[in-house]
């Protein structure tokens, strides 16, 4: 893994369109700004590991719950 | 060729019936090809199951039922994965995966991170959208219940045009028809 030390205010540019500058450092905290094109798609990495742990518990679902829940939508 | 399946029992699969996802599922990148099965409770739920785990099967709902204005708009690098080179002429079918617990009616879909599947090239990939407003857990046992009493039964055979009869049933790719709006980002 690359690791560059940066300033507040300064930025990494990746490739010739994305920016990220560090835009506020308080304590154990930094903001950062990102300006990328718009079909760049930029996500927290938590937003995988939810989706990942939503996939794990829905693919082991029991067929008896969606016979409880036809029940449930008809009653 | 016959499958084995955990919770529907045998089916027997021609190759335009299944569904490749080139990078997997999220949490499961090493399982591959799925099918789409009905498993016939009229409630408008069906299922992808693996075909190389016959275990894991995810119970998944088209969004317009319970969310009409719902959008997916993907990236240049997405299209390509699912080889939609025209939207215009390819049709996309757009499921969310439910997470369904013991008490039914706190049950939600994923809509932060739907499966979106090529029905031409039998293609497909859970894709992250952009959009804050899609959440992981959008809860919808009311409109999914709504939906289902307001169409009369005659009506809702109708709707699920994929539907053969009230056991368990393999989805034909060929009759399925899009119904969400798939755009460029």
């Amino acid at each position: 893994m690359l690791v560059l030390t940066r300033k507040l205010g300064e930025s990494i540019a990746i490739d010739d369109h994305i920016k990220i500058v560090v835009v506020q450092i308080k304590g154990k905290q930094v903001r950062l700004g990102i300006r990328a094109p718009k079909e760049t798609k930029i996500h927290r990495e938590e937003v995988y590991l939810a989706i990942q742990e939503q996939n794990q518990s829905a693919a082991y679902t029991s067929p008896d719950l969606l016979k409880d829940l036809s029940k449930a939508v008809k009653g | 060729m016959i499958y084995k399946t955990l919770r529907f029992g045998e089916l027997d699969l021609l190759p335009n019936d299944v569904v490749t996802f080139p990078n997997g599922i999220f949490g499961f990148p090493e399982l591959h090809r799925y099918c789409l099965v009905d498993p016939g409770e009229d409630t408008l739920i069906v299922w992808l199951q693996s075909l190389e785990d016959l275990g894991i099967a995810f119970p998944v709902l088209e969004p317009k039922i319970f969310k009409q204005n719902y959008i997916v708009r993907l990236s240049p690098v997405e299209l390509k994965d699912l080889k939609l080179v025209n939207l215009a002429s390819q049709s996309a079918a757009v499921f969310t995966i439910l997470t369904i617990p013991q008490d039914v009616t706190q049950m939600s879909a994923n809509l932060k991170a739907p499966l979106v599947v090529n029905l031409n090239e039998q293609v497909g990939k859970q894709v992250v959208l952009q959009e804050n407003e899609y959440t992981l857990k959008h809860f919808m046992f009311k409109e999914l219940k709504t939906h289902i009493v307001t169409i009369e039964s005659s009506k809702l055979a109708q709707q699920a045009s994929y539907r053969k009869n009230n056991s368990a049933s393999l989805i034909s790719l060929n009759g399925m028809t899009a119904s969400t709006q798939v755009k460029q980002l």
